[in-house]
């Protein structure tokens, strides 16, 4: 119970980001000039002083200029006590910052914030919110909801290979019609909470949602600055989140065209497809031009390539909504008298037309995620 | 199913592809009877518009039968014959409360793409791009609709498909171009493009009382089409490679100019003089990705404290824009894409007593395998190309 109190404190103060945001100013302003703590200021300056003594002496080898780039860093950072680094990675390790916890290896939480307007009562909206098992309509990567207790619920979230990866979740603070907080537990590799606040909106307007993410990485500033690159668990996730989470209130289903028809073969994962046809949508015209004489080559080639960095975001994605009566699909009465899918068998027309091979994303799926 | 489809700029096929199915609880399958390219089919022909994907089906103007309807349709039941709207409305959000249905909160699975476009996402639509939500489109044998007891509008058997498909855009879109004028007796309406928003935005402006209307275009049958559904000479032609479109405007309003100007041209505008030949040249560098020849020319021609009414489309930035006249002239910008769902029983009320016969525009008659044929004589406006139509079964 404590442990519990002592998590939830921090997020609700980091909350309310109207009070805070006011009084943390000042304080931030102090904090951008000095960073570095007394000792590390010292260790700094020499550190500096004799990589300086290095590299001056090898003025035309590379390591020489890299000692010398190092060197003045170290150096500005002991005599100014500024890091901008550290400033960056919002790492304080001066005496004040010790004192606010921010130094290198403390834990960094961040949160992550959005709102959205839903067209329904606060009754309504708190007690779909609290029920765990309608995360399964709003976040589809979810495959699994078992409630275990008053506060207790068991999520099973679908893996790449099939395998399903369990997540505790604990109901830490339920205010009704107002605010309800959740936290994953065990505390797995990092610390992750959320938060929901309920505010009644204008004049029949519904009601105002806010969500707060509270993430804690481990291995303090830099596990915080590695997770803010690389996670999954981001801005747009959150908005996507959210968007569903509306429609399946509002309108008892989530927008989807997961599983329509299309003129895609593959199976080839949104996101990735996305990026690529915005920026073809961007680079189109004038990539147009330069390459038209290479005609139709290369089109699987071209955006699989990409495929491996983008690994993890398409793994996540298999988030995308999907439908909620797929069971029914399949006894559709109209698939049977309709005669079976052929193959693609392409006409194509314009002969001037030609494809841009780069920008376009090959051989699409459907059935695939979208 | 046959379906057309899209692969890159100016790439369109006609394609066996997977049939659509219900995903939804709401969803519909309509067995398409008609379809129809519309004017802003061509900005995804000719690749204007972005997060478009390989393999996308088209098409938003279409009407069918319905033959399968989800576990949640309430209303809609399978014969029923349906003319369905472009955008994709759910019936029950703030804006479709509202009866902004085009502003839809919850039909777009895409929201953020738009939301990073234009701050808030509008509706899903059928057909067009993949930041307007991604649907197949129904330039196809088959379509699934989404929410299909606020979409999908029945139609009287007596009225042909030719007579109602064009409820599913084009004729709201010129009829909300109309009614943004907020026409009132004795007011000259000028509309940019005789396309078929144009006729539309035309005939509807004088459905609401204009006194004049006064259409601009290049091309001579287009404009004589207008002419030919002038029952009592309200209608001025004006060819802009003769005259000059702004000297010709104050001339025939006493100096006064238009009362409001209909930009019924969009992304892809034609013009003459220097003005036209800089956007061209930013187009052609992908230095812009919009032309706003006529929106410029319909906002120096507005009189004083007029409506500029906009329901060409445009997707994204444009510059040189008179924003000096629009603030010192007092002017209203309107614009939306259309809110289909408002419009469909009013103006089915007006085909009913015969005010107006929306399939005098149809130019062509042609089955679906003819499509990229038609999407190109379409775009060059060959063979007098102004509206075509798709069979998909015959």
């Amino acid at each position: 119970m404590q442990n519990q109190q002592s998590n939830v404190m921090p997020l609700m103060a980091q909350n309310d980001l109207t009070a805070t945001s006011d009084a943390t100013e000042p304080m931030k302003e102090k904090l951008g000039r000095r960073n570095v703590g007394t000792g590390e200021r010292l260790v700094s300056a020499a550190l500096g002083t004799w990589l300086l003594s290095y590299g001056v002496k090898r003025p035309l080898m590379i390591q020489g200029q890299l000692a010398n780039l190092g060197g003045l860093l170290c150096l500005y950072r002991g005599v100014s006590g500024h890091c901008p680094v550290y400033a960056r990675l919002g790492v304080d390790s001066s005496s004040l910052g010790q004192a606010a916890q921010k130094t290198l290896f403390a834990p960094h939480p961040y949160v992550l914030h959005e709102t959205i307007t839903i067209q329904k009562p606060m009754e309504d909206v708190f007690a779909y919110a609290r029920d765990l098992r309608n995360m399964k309509a709003y976040m589809p990567a979810i495959s699994e909801v078992k409630i275990q207790g008053d506060t207790q619920t068991r999520i099973g979230i679908k893996h790449m290979n099939e395998q399903n990866l369990n997540f505790d979740i604990e109901t830490i603070e339920e205010i009704p019609n107002n605010q309800i907080s959740w936290r994953l537990t065990p505390l797995a590799r990092f610390d992750l909470s959320a938060s929901l606040r309920l505010k009644s909106a204008p004049e029949g307007r519904g009601t105002e949602v806010q969500v707060f993410l509270r993430i804690k990485p481990p291995v303090g500033a830099l596990g915080t600055a590695f997770f803010k690159m690389s996670s999954p668990i981001n801005h747009v996730l959150l908005s996507q989140t959210l968007h569903r989470f509306k429609q399946s209130i509002e309108t008892g289903e989530v927008a989807t065209i997961d599983g329509q028809s299309s003129g895609r073969a593959s199976k080839r994962h949104l996101l990735l497809d996305l990026k690529e046809s915005m920026a073809a949508g961007m680079r189109s015209r004038s990539l147009q031009s330069l390459r038209a004489g290479r005609g139709h080559q290369a089109q699987n080639g071209a955006g699989e390539s990409a495929a491996p960095a983008q690994a993890r975001e398409l793994a996540f994605d298999d988030a995308l909504p999907r439908g909620m009566d797929q069971a029914r699909q399949e006894a559709s009465p109209m698939h049977k008298n309709k005669k079976a899918v052929e193959t693609q068998q392409k006409g194509t027309v314009s002969p001037s037309a030609v494809r841009d091979l780069g920008t376009m994303s090959p051989m699409s799926s459907e059935g695939s995620p979208l | 199913m046959k379906a057309v489809v899209w692969h890159s700029k100016e790439e369109v096929s006609v394609e066996q592809v997977n049939d659509p199915h219900i995903i939804n609880p709401h969803d519909a399958i309509i067995k398409v009877t008609l379809t129809s390219i519309c004017g802003s089919d061509i900005h995804l022909f000719d690749g204007c518009i972005p997060t478009m994907r390989d393999g996308d089906i088209l098409g938003h103007e279409f009407m069918g039968e319905v033959v399968e309807v989800g576990s949640a349709v309430k209303k809609l039941k399978v014969g029923d014959r349906v003319v369905v709207p472009f955008p994709i409305a759910c019936g029950q959000c703030y804006f479709c409360s509202q009866q902004m249905y085009s502003l839809c909160d919850n039909s777009n699975p895409n929201a953020w793409i738009a939301e990073k476009a234009f701050g808030y996402a509008s509706a899903g639509i059928f057909g067009y791009s993949h930041m307007m939500g991604g649907y197949a489109g129904g330039q196809a044998e088959y379509v699934r609709v989404p929410f299909a007891d606020v979409g999908p509008f029945k139609v009287p058997e007596h009225l042909t498909d030719e007579q109602v498909i064009f409820l599913s855009d084009i004729f709201p879109t010129g009829y909300m171009a109309a009614e943004f004028c907020n026409i009132k007796a004795g007011d000259v309406v000028a509309v940019w493009g005789a396309g078929p928003v144009g006729q539309f935005a035309c005939q509807s402006a004088l459905l609401l009382g204009a006194a004049q209307v006064l259409l601009i275009d290049r091309f001579p049958e287009r404009l004589e089409l207008a002419k030919s559904q002038d029952k009592d000479g309200r209608i001025t032609l004006i060819n802009y490679e003769k005259v000059d479109v702004l000297e010709t405007l104050k001339e025939l309003t006493g100096g006064r100019g238009p009362d409001s100007c209909i930009d019924a041209v969009g992304m892809e505008a034609h013009g003459v003089g220097a003005l036209a030949a800089y956007d061209q040249a930013k187009f052609s560098l992908s230095l812009q990705s919009d032309r706003p020849t006529a929106l410029r020319e319909a906002i120096q021609a507005c009189r004083k404290g007029g409506v500029v009414s906009v329901v060409g489309v445009y997707g994204g930035m444009i510059d040189k824009i008179p924003m000096g006249a629009i603030v010192n002239k007092g002017l209203q910008l309107k614009s939306a894409q259309a809110h289909v769902h408002r419009y469909m029983q009013p103006l089915l009320e007006h085909i009913e007593k015969g005010d107006i016969d929306p399939s005098y525009i149809i130019s062509h008659r042609v089955s679906l395998d003819e499509a990229p044929h038609a999407y190109q004589i379409f775009r060059d406006k060959e063979e007098e190309c102004r509206k075509v139509v798709m069979k998909p079964f015959f």
